[in-house]
Protein backbone atom coordinates (compact mmCIF):
# COMPACT_ATOMS: atom_id res chain seq x y z
CA UNK A 1 0.00 0.00 0.00
CA UNK A 2 2.78 2.32 1.13
CA UNK A 3 4.11 1.35 -2.26
CA UNK A 4 1.51 2.23 -4.56
CA UNK A 5 0.83 5.03 -2.76
CA UNK A 6 4.07 6.20 -3.41
CA UNK A 7 3.54 6.25 -6.64
CA UNK A 8 0.42 7.80 -7.18
CA UNK A 9 1.91 10.91 -5.47
CA UNK A 10 5.37 10.49 -7.83
CA UNK A 11 2.43 10.14 -11.08
CA UNK A 12 0.84 13.22 -9.79
CA UNK A 13 4.16 14.94 -9.73
CA UNK A 14 5.71 14.39 -12.70
CA UNK A 15 2.19 15.23 -14.42
CA UNK A 16 2.27 18.45 -13.13
CA UNK A 17 5.65 19.51 -13.17
CA UNK A 18 5.65 17.97 -17.35
CA UNK A 19 2.53 20.34 -17.43
CA UNK A 20 4.49 23.19 -15.97
CA UNK A 21 7.82 22.95 -16.90
CA UNK A 22 6.97 23.02 -20.90
CA UNK A 23 6.22 26.59 -20.09
CA UNK A 24 8.45 29.17 -21.49
CA UNK A 25 6.59 31.61 -19.23
CA UNK A 26 7.20 30.52 -15.95
CA UNK A 27 11.44 31.03 -17.59
CA UNK A 28 10.85 34.14 -18.72
CA UNK A 29 9.64 37.41 -18.19
CA UNK A 30 8.46 39.82 -21.03
CA UNK A 31 7.85 43.77 -19.83
CA UNK A 32 7.71 47.06 -20.67
CA UNK A 33 10.54 49.41 -19.31
CA UNK A 34 9.36 53.48 -19.69
CA UNK A 35 12.72 55.31 -19.25
CA UNK A 36 12.10 59.12 -19.57
CA UNK A 37 14.62 61.86 -19.50
CA UNK A 38 14.72 65.72 -20.06
CA UNK A 39 16.85 68.20 -22.02
CA UNK A 40 16.97 71.92 -21.83
CA UNK A 41 18.02 74.67 -24.50
CA UNK A 42 18.66 77.41 -23.78
CA UNK A 43 20.71 79.69 -26.27
CA UNK A 44 21.00 83.68 -26.43
CA UNK A 45 23.19 83.11 -29.63
CA UNK A 46 22.63 80.63 -32.12
CA UNK A 47 19.81 77.33 -32.34
CA UNK A 48 18.76 76.59 -28.90
CA UNK A 49 20.87 73.15 -28.39
CA UNK A 50 20.96 70.72 -25.37
CA UNK A 51 21.68 67.54 -24.02
CA UNK A 52 20.98 64.71 -21.53
CA UNK A 53 22.52 61.40 -20.97
CA UNK A 54 20.82 58.37 -19.62
CA UNK A 55 21.95 54.92 -18.19
CA UNK A 56 19.62 51.95 -18.13
CA UNK A 57 21.80 51.26 -14.85
CA UNK A 58 19.62 54.26 -12.88
CA UNK A 59 16.20 52.81 -13.82
CA UNK A 60 15.11 50.79 -10.65
CA UNK A 61 13.47 48.04 -12.65
CA UNK A 62 16.19 47.41 -15.11
CA UNK A 63 18.20 46.94 -12.06
CA UNK A 64 16.17 44.53 -10.10
CA UNK A 65 16.70 42.53 -13.49
CA UNK A 66 19.69 43.49 -14.50
CA UNK A 67 21.09 40.79 -14.08
CA UNK A 68 18.80 38.43 -15.88
CA UNK A 69 17.92 40.19 -18.74
CA UNK A 70 17.91 38.01 -22.13
CA UNK A 71 17.36 41.12 -24.36
CA UNK A 72 15.58 44.86 -24.15
CA UNK A 73 14.24 46.47 -27.93
CA UNK A 74 13.05 49.52 -28.24
CA UNK A 75 9.24 49.80 -28.62
CA UNK A 76 8.11 53.66 -28.95
CA UNK A 77 9.23 56.97 -28.08
CA UNK A 78 7.62 60.65 -27.86
CA UNK A 79 8.62 64.13 -27.15
CA UNK A 80 6.95 65.85 -24.62
CA UNK A 81 7.27 69.81 -24.61
CA UNK A 82 8.04 70.94 -20.72
CA UNK A 83 8.77 74.76 -21.24
CA UNK A 84 9.55 76.82 -24.14
CA UNK A 85 10.00 80.44 -24.85
CA UNK A 86 9.02 82.50 -26.85
CA UNK A 87 5.88 80.43 -27.60
CA UNK A 88 5.43 80.95 -30.65
CA UNK A 89 9.21 79.74 -31.21
CA UNK A 90 9.35 77.29 -34.46
CA UNK A 91 11.71 75.59 -36.78
CA UNK A 92 13.35 72.46 -37.91
CA UNK A 93 13.79 70.14 -34.54
CA UNK A 94 16.67 67.80 -34.44
CA UNK A 95 16.90 64.89 -31.94
CA UNK A 96 19.94 62.93 -31.90
CA UNK A 97 21.12 59.70 -30.03
CA UNK A 98 24.58 58.56 -29.50
CA UNK A 99 26.09 55.85 -27.29
CA UNK A 100 27.58 57.04 -24.46
CA UNK A 101 30.54 55.66 -21.94
CA UNK A 102 29.78 56.83 -18.56
CA UNK A 103 33.49 55.25 -17.66
CA UNK A 104 35.49 57.64 -20.10
CA UNK A 105 32.50 60.39 -20.61
CA UNK A 106 32.93 60.22 -24.24
CA UNK A 107 29.92 60.44 -26.52
CA UNK A 108 29.78 57.14 -28.88
CA UNK A 109 28.54 56.44 -32.27
CA UNK A 110 25.53 58.54 -33.66
CA UNK A 111 22.38 55.71 -33.45
CA UNK A 112 19.92 58.10 -35.20
CA UNK A 113 19.51 61.69 -36.41
CA UNK A 114 15.32 62.73 -36.80
CA UNK A 115 14.21 65.50 -38.36
CA UNK A 116 10.96 67.72 -38.17
CA UNK A 117 11.01 70.14 -40.54
CA UNK A 118 8.51 73.80 -39.37
CA UNK A 119 8.45 72.45 -35.49
CA UNK A 120 6.57 74.18 -33.22
CA UNK A 121 7.19 72.82 -29.60
CA UNK A 122 4.19 74.88 -27.63
CA UNK A 123 2.18 72.40 -29.46
CA UNK A 124 3.54 69.42 -28.45
CA UNK A 125 2.66 69.47 -24.58
CA UNK A 126 1.88 66.29 -22.55
CA UNK A 127 -1.72 66.27 -24.08
CA UNK A 128 -0.48 66.53 -27.51
CA UNK A 129 2.86 64.37 -27.62
CA UNK A 130 5.18 64.44 -30.59
CA UNK A 131 5.99 60.90 -31.37
CA UNK A 132 9.00 60.00 -32.85
CA UNK A 133 8.66 57.92 -36.30
CA UNK A 134 11.77 55.80 -36.67
CA UNK A 135 12.94 54.00 -39.67
CA UNK A 136 13.43 50.35 -39.07
CA UNK A 137 17.38 50.61 -39.35
CA UNK A 138 17.12 53.33 -37.11
CA UNK A 139 15.48 51.05 -34.49
CA UNK A 140 17.63 48.13 -35.66
CA UNK A 141 20.79 50.66 -34.53
CA UNK A 142 19.33 51.22 -31.14
CA UNK A 143 18.32 47.47 -30.76
CA UNK A 144 21.81 46.23 -31.61
CA UNK A 145 23.25 49.00 -29.42
CA UNK A 146 21.34 48.28 -26.43
CA UNK A 147 22.18 44.29 -27.16
CA UNK A 148 26.31 44.96 -27.51
CA UNK A 149 26.68 48.56 -26.45
CA UNK A 150 27.31 50.43 -23.18
CA UNK A 151 23.28 50.95 -22.30
CA UNK A 152 24.19 54.54 -21.82
CA UNK A 153 22.75 57.65 -24.47
CA UNK A 154 23.83 60.97 -24.99
CA UNK A 155 20.36 62.71 -26.30
CA UNK A 156 20.93 65.95 -28.03
CA UNK A 157 18.07 68.27 -28.88
CA UNK A 158 18.14 71.06 -31.10
CA UNK A 159 15.54 73.31 -32.81
CA UNK A 160 16.74 75.19 -35.97
CA UNK A 161 15.41 78.83 -35.75
CA UNK A 162 14.70 81.57 -37.78
CA UNK A 163 15.97 84.26 -35.23
CA UNK A 164 18.98 82.64 -33.56
CA UNK A 165 20.41 85.70 -32.02
CA UNK A 166 17.55 85.96 -29.09
CA UNK A 167 16.77 84.41 -25.66
CA UNK A 168 15.49 81.11 -27.12
CA UNK A 169 14.38 78.34 -24.94
CA UNK A 170 13.20 74.57 -25.07
CA UNK A 171 12.86 72.32 -22.42
CA UNK A 172 11.62 68.35 -23.57
CA UNK A 173 11.27 65.35 -21.60
CA UNK A 174 11.92 62.29 -24.16
CA UNK A 175 9.19 59.06 -23.30
CA UNK A 176 10.54 56.07 -24.30
CA UNK A 177 9.36 52.55 -24.22
CA UNK A 178 11.70 49.43 -23.98
CA UNK A 179 10.24 46.06 -24.41
CA UNK A 180 12.62 43.52 -21.87
CA UNK A 181 12.83 39.72 -21.69
CA UNK A 182 14.42 39.03 -18.35
CA UNK A 183 14.94 35.54 -17.08
CA UNK A 184 13.14 34.09 -14.19
CA UNK A 185 15.53 32.66 -11.52
CA UNK B 1 17.48 17.21 -0.53
CA UNK B 2 15.46 20.08 1.28
CA UNK B 3 14.59 21.81 -2.18
CA UNK B 4 13.32 18.59 -3.44
CA UNK B 5 11.62 17.93 -0.37
CA UNK B 6 10.38 21.33 -0.74
CA UNK B 7 9.04 21.47 -3.82
CA UNK B 8 7.39 18.00 -3.22
CA UNK B 9 5.33 19.61 -0.21
CA UNK B 10 4.49 23.02 -2.75
CA UNK B 11 3.91 20.76 -5.58
CA UNK B 12 1.54 18.76 -3.78
CA UNK B 13 -0.57 21.77 -2.15
CA UNK B 14 -0.31 23.84 -4.99
CA UNK B 15 1.20 24.45 -8.64
CA UNK B 16 4.52 25.98 -7.32
CA UNK B 17 5.64 27.81 -10.38
CA UNK B 18 2.45 29.83 -10.24
CA UNK B 19 3.04 30.69 -6.91
CA UNK B 20 6.81 31.68 -7.01
CA UNK B 21 6.04 33.36 -10.34
CA UNK B 22 3.48 35.66 -9.79
CA UNK B 23 4.62 37.74 -7.10
CA UNK B 24 7.08 39.46 -9.74
CA UNK B 25 4.20 40.80 -11.72
CA UNK B 26 2.31 42.47 -8.50
CA UNK B 27 5.13 44.65 -8.04
CA UNK B 28 4.04 46.52 -11.39
CA UNK B 29 0.20 47.44 -9.60
CA UNK B 30 -0.92 49.93 -7.35
CA UNK B 31 -3.40 48.95 -4.61
CA UNK B 32 -6.19 50.23 -6.54
CA UNK B 33 -5.51 48.05 -9.64
CA UNK B 34 -4.16 44.78 -8.07
CA UNK B 35 -7.29 43.30 -7.51
CA UNK B 36 -8.86 43.05 -11.20
CA UNK B 37 -4.94 41.67 -12.12
CA UNK B 38 -4.81 39.21 -9.43
CA UNK B 39 -9.16 38.24 -8.45
CA UNK B 40 -8.89 35.23 -11.21
CA UNK B 41 -5.78 33.64 -9.29
CA UNK B 42 -7.79 34.07 -5.98
CA UNK B 43 -11.16 32.40 -7.64
CA UNK B 44 -9.09 29.69 -8.77
CA UNK B 45 -7.42 29.16 -5.53
CA UNK B 46 -10.85 29.14 -3.94
CA UNK B 47 -12.55 26.86 -7.06
CA UNK B 48 -9.49 24.33 -5.56
CA UNK B 49 -10.16 24.19 -2.28
CA UNK B 50 -13.57 24.00 -2.48
CA UNK B 51 -13.50 21.22 -5.22
CA UNK B 52 -12.93 17.26 -4.32
CA UNK B 53 -14.61 17.20 -0.96
CA UNK B 54 -16.96 14.02 -1.86
CA UNK B 55 -17.24 11.55 -4.54
CA UNK B 56 -20.96 10.45 -3.03
CA UNK B 57 -23.12 11.44 -0.42
CA UNK B 58 -22.87 8.19 1.77
CA UNK B 59 -22.02 8.62 4.92
CA UNK B 60 -21.29 6.03 7.55
CA UNK B 61 -23.66 4.80 9.75
CA UNK B 62 -20.82 3.52 12.26
CA UNK B 63 -17.27 4.00 11.93
CA UNK B 64 -15.36 4.91 8.70
CA UNK B 65 -11.88 6.62 7.50
CA UNK B 66 -10.60 7.35 4.37
CA UNK B 67 -7.09 8.95 2.75
CA UNK B 68 -7.87 10.80 -0.58
CA UNK B 69 -5.42 12.35 -3.02
CA UNK B 70 -7.45 14.59 -5.67
CA UNK B 71 -6.46 16.31 -8.40
CA UNK B 72 -7.65 19.50 -10.12
CA UNK B 73 -7.87 21.04 -13.14
CA UNK B 74 -8.80 24.22 -13.38
CA UNK B 75 -10.29 26.05 -16.69
CA UNK B 76 -9.61 29.86 -16.78
CA UNK B 77 -12.51 31.74 -18.77
CA UNK B 78 -11.45 34.03 -21.32
CA UNK B 79 -13.44 36.69 -19.13
CA UNK B 80 -10.78 35.83 -16.60
CA UNK B 81 -7.97 36.55 -19.61
CA UNK B 82 -8.08 40.19 -20.22
CA UNK B 83 -9.58 43.78 -17.94
CA UNK B 84 -9.75 47.32 -18.86
CA UNK B 85 -7.11 49.53 -16.33
CA UNK B 86 -8.50 52.00 -14.79
CA UNK B 87 -6.21 54.51 -16.59
CA UNK B 88 -5.64 58.21 -15.02
CA UNK B 89 -6.96 61.16 -16.80
CA UNK B 90 -5.46 61.75 -20.62
CA UNK B 91 -5.18 57.93 -21.37
CA UNK B 92 -7.25 56.00 -23.79
CA UNK B 93 -7.60 51.97 -22.60
CA UNK B 94 -8.69 51.47 -25.97
CA UNK B 95 -6.78 47.66 -25.33
CA UNK B 96 -7.12 45.57 -23.14
CA UNK B 97 -4.42 43.98 -20.63
CA UNK B 98 -3.52 41.09 -19.34
CA UNK B 99 -4.83 39.18 -15.58
CA UNK B 100 -2.34 36.88 -13.83
CA UNK B 101 -4.03 34.48 -16.58
CA UNK B 102 -3.43 36.62 -19.41
CA UNK B 103 -1.00 36.97 -22.37
CA UNK B 104 0.85 40.68 -23.07
CA UNK B 105 0.84 43.07 -20.85
CA UNK B 106 -0.24 46.59 -22.62
CA UNK B 107 1.53 49.41 -22.46
CA UNK B 108 -0.44 52.82 -22.62
CA UNK B 109 0.51 56.86 -23.35
CA UNK B 110 -0.63 59.87 -22.19
CA UNK B 111 0.16 62.99 -20.09
CA UNK B 112 2.43 61.59 -16.96
CA UNK B 113 4.38 58.93 -19.84
CA UNK B 114 4.19 55.42 -20.23
CA UNK B 115 2.01 53.31 -18.23
CA UNK B 116 3.17 49.72 -18.15
CA UNK B 117 1.19 46.44 -17.33
CA UNK B 118 2.85 43.01 -16.80
CA UNK B 119 2.45 40.03 -19.07
CA UNK B 120 0.01 36.99 -16.95
CA UNK B 121 1.50 33.51 -17.22
CA UNK B 122 -0.70 32.83 -20.58
CA UNK B 123 -2.45 29.48 -18.87
CA UNK B 124 -6.34 28.89 -19.92
CA UNK B 125 -6.05 25.97 -16.80
CA UNK B 126 -4.44 25.12 -13.78
CA UNK B 127 -3.61 21.58 -12.09
CA UNK B 128 -3.92 21.59 -8.58
CA UNK B 129 -3.16 18.18 -5.67
CA UNK B 130 -4.37 18.49 -2.35
CA UNK B 131 -4.19 15.42 0.19
CA UNK B 132 -6.91 14.90 2.68
CA UNK B 133 -8.50 12.51 5.09
CA UNK B 134 -11.49 12.27 6.47
CA UNK B 135 -13.35 10.73 9.48
CA UNK B 136 -17.13 9.27 9.95
CA UNK B 137 -18.85 8.59 12.31
CA UNK B 138 -23.06 8.12 12.85
CA UNK B 139 -23.69 9.69 9.56
CA UNK B 140 -20.89 12.66 10.29
CA UNK B 141 -17.72 13.26 8.44
CA UNK B 142 -15.07 15.21 9.24
CA UNK B 143 -12.99 15.94 6.46
CA UNK B 144 -9.05 17.65 7.08
CA UNK B 145 -6.62 19.02 5.06
CA UNK B 146 -3.09 20.37 6.36
CA UNK B 147 0.25 21.38 6.20
CA UNK B 148 2.18 21.99 8.97
CA UNK B 149 4.03 25.81 8.17
CA UNK B 150 7.38 25.13 6.20
CA UNK B 151 10.11 27.53 6.02
CA UNK B 152 10.56 28.79 2.27
CA UNK B 153 14.00 29.56 2.28
CA UNK B 154 15.98 31.76 4.57
CA UNK B 155 13.35 34.41 4.38
CA UNK B 156 10.54 34.57 7.41
CA UNK B 157 8.03 33.33 4.65
CA UNK B 158 6.54 30.07 5.44
CA UNK B 159 3.81 28.08 3.74
CA UNK B 160 1.11 26.57 5.65
CA UNK B 161 -2.53 25.26 5.13
CA UNK B 162 -5.38 23.86 7.09
CA UNK B 163 -8.69 22.55 5.89
CA UNK B 164 -12.29 21.30 7.26
CA UNK B 165 -15.12 20.24 6.43
CA UNK B 166 -18.53 18.84 8.06
CA UNK B 167 -20.68 16.56 6.26
CA UNK B 168 -23.79 15.57 7.33
CA UNK B 169 -26.18 12.75 5.91
CA UNK B 170 -29.63 13.51 5.77
CA UNK B 171 -30.78 10.83 4.18
CA UNK B 172 -30.31 8.83 7.48
CA UNK B 173 -33.64 10.85 8.84
CA UNK B 174 -35.50 10.01 5.71
CA UNK B 175 -36.36 6.28 5.10
CA UNK B 176 -36.83 4.32 2.14
CA UNK B 177 -35.15 8.07 0.08
CA UNK B 178 -33.85 6.07 -3.15
CA UNK B 179 -30.43 8.15 -3.44
CA UNK B 180 -28.03 9.74 -0.59
CA UNK B 181 -28.34 12.94 0.16
CA UNK B 182 -26.06 15.00 2.13
CA UNK B 183 -25.19 18.53 3.17
CA UNK B 184 -21.40 19.95 3.85
CA UNK B 185 -19.53 22.89 5.47
CA UNK B 186 -16.01 23.64 3.94
CA UNK B 187 -13.53 25.95 5.58
CA UNK B 188 -10.20 26.07 4.18
CA UNK B 189 -7.09 28.39 4.42
CA UNK B 190 -3.59 29.06 3.20
CA UNK B 191 -0.85 30.94 3.79
CA UNK B 192 2.11 32.21 3.24
CA UNK B 193 3.07 34.36 5.87
CA UNK B 194 3.92 37.93 4.12
CA UNK B 195 2.74 37.22 0.80
CA UNK B 196 -0.83 35.60 1.01
CA UNK B 197 -3.39 34.03 2.71
CA UNK B 198 -6.62 32.69 0.86
CA UNK B 199 -9.52 31.13 2.74
CA UNK B 200 -12.09 29.54 0.82
CA UNK B 201 -15.79 28.74 2.32
CA UNK B 202 -18.25 26.83 0.88
CA UNK B 203 -21.89 25.18 1.63
CA UNK B 204 -22.84 22.35 -0.50
CA UNK B 205 -25.77 19.98 -0.41
CA UNK B 206 -25.47 16.57 -2.99
CA UNK B 207 -26.79 13.92 -3.74
CA UNK B 208 -25.68 10.24 -4.65
CA UNK B 209 -27.62 6.92 -5.94
CA UNK B 210 -24.74 3.88 -6.21
CA UNK B 211 -25.21 0.98 -8.98
CA UNK B 212 -23.22 -2.07 -7.79
CA UNK B 213 -19.76 -0.60 -7.81
CA UNK B 214 -20.78 2.61 -9.62
CA UNK B 215 -21.62 5.78 -8.00
CA UNK B 216 -23.49 8.67 -9.44
CA UNK B 217 -23.38 12.09 -7.37
CA UNK B 218 -23.95 15.44 -8.20
CA UNK B 219 -24.70 18.89 -5.97
CA UNK B 220 -25.04 22.35 -5.58
CA UNK B 221 -22.54 24.35 -4.07
CA UNK B 222 -22.49 27.81 -2.81
CA UNK B 223 -18.72 28.59 -1.79
CA UNK B 224 -16.70 32.52 -1.84
CA UNK B 225 -13.04 33.02 -1.53
CA UNK B 226 -11.17 36.21 -0.07
CA UNK B 227 -7.33 36.61 -1.03
CA UNK B 228 -5.20 38.77 1.13
CA UNK B 229 -2.33 40.20 -0.73
CA UNK B 230 1.52 41.83 0.76
CA UNK B 231 3.64 42.66 -1.92
CA UNK B 232 5.76 45.75 -2.65
CA UNK B 233 4.62 47.98 -5.58
CA UNK B 234 7.77 49.09 -7.24
CA UNK B 235 6.37 51.96 -9.87
CA UNK B 236 8.15 50.79 -13.16
CA UNK B 237 6.18 53.33 -14.74
CA UNK B 238 7.78 56.37 -12.57
CA UNK B 239 4.45 57.50 -12.37
CA UNK B 240 4.51 61.15 -10.21
CA UNK B 241 3.04 61.25 -6.99
CA UNK B 242 3.48 57.43 -6.41
CA UNK B 243 6.11 56.01 -4.25
CA UNK B 244 6.89 52.59 -4.15
CA UNK B 245 6.44 50.45 -0.85
CA UNK B 246 4.15 47.47 0.65
CA UNK B 247 0.74 47.27 -0.31
CA UNK B 248 -1.72 45.58 1.44
CA UNK B 249 -5.19 44.63 0.36
CA UNK B 250 -8.24 42.26 0.43
CA UNK B 251 -9.70 40.40 -2.97
CA UNK B 252 -12.99 38.80 -3.00
CA UNK B 253 -12.63 35.91 -5.56
CA UNK B 254 -15.51 35.77 -8.14
CA UNK B 255 -16.70 32.50 -6.72
CA UNK B 256 -20.45 32.07 -5.51
CA UNK B 257 -22.46 29.17 -7.08
CA UNK B 258 -21.41 25.79 -8.22
CA UNK B 259 -22.78 22.48 -9.94
CA UNK B 260 -21.12 19.64 -9.72
CA UNK B 261 -21.96 15.86 -11.42
CA UNK B 262 -19.55 13.34 -11.31
CA UNK B 263 -19.52 9.40 -10.97
CA UNK B 264 -17.50 6.96 -8.77
CA UNK B 265 -16.25 3.19 -8.36
CA UNK B 266 -15.14 1.44 -5.79
CA UNK B 267 -13.29 -1.90 -5.76
CA UNK B 268 -12.62 -3.12 -2.22
CA UNK B 269 -11.10 -0.12 0.06
CA UNK B 270 -10.14 1.73 -3.36
CA UNK B 271 -12.38 4.57 -4.89
CA UNK B 272 -11.86 6.22 -8.21
CA UNK B 273 -14.21 9.12 -9.06
CA UNK B 274 -14.16 12.02 -11.53
CA UNK B 275 -16.49 15.06 -11.87
CA UNK B 276 -17.00 17.98 -13.70
CA UNK B 277 -18.11 21.34 -11.77
CA UNK B 278 -19.59 24.53 -13.42
CA UNK B 279 -19.06 27.72 -11.37
CA UNK B 280 -16.89 30.73 -11.74
CA UNK B 281 -14.65 29.31 -13.49
CA UNK B 282 -15.01 25.06 -14.32
CA UNK B 283 -13.76 22.14 -12.43
CA UNK B 284 -12.39 18.89 -13.81
CA UNK B 285 -11.73 16.93 -11.07
CA UNK B 286 -10.61 12.98 -9.66
CA UNK B 287 -9.30 11.31 -7.14
CA UNK B 288 -8.51 8.26 -6.04
CA UNK B 289 -9.12 7.46 -2.14
CA UNK B 290 -8.40 4.44 -0.20
CA UNK B 291 -11.42 3.94 2.10
CA UNK B 292 -11.69 2.28 5.56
Amino acid sequence: MKKFIKSYLTAFIVLIAVIMNGCDIFENFQFGLPVRFEIEALTTAGNPLGSQTFCFESNDTYQQYEDDINSINFVAAYIVTLDVFPAALTGNAKLRLYEYNQTTQQVGKMLFEHTENNYTPAEHDSTNAYKLNLTADQIAAINQSLLTGPKCFYGEYEVEVASPNVLNYVKVRIDALFNVDAKLD
Amino acid sequence: MKKGFLLLIIYLFLSAPVMAQVEDRFGFFTESEISEYARPFGTTLGMAFNSGSYHSAYVSEFFGFSISFKGMYIFIPDDDLTFTPNLPQGYDAEQQTATIYGNEGAAYYGPQGFIVYPQGINETSIPVVLPQITGSFMGTEIMLRYLPGISLGSGEEELSMFGIGVKHSISRYIPLLPVDVAVQFLYNNLEITGVMDITAIAFNAHAGKSFGLFTLYGGLQYEASTFDLEYEFRNPSNLPGLQPGIVKVSIDGDNNFRGTFGGSVKLAVIALNIDYSLGAQSVLSGGLTFEF
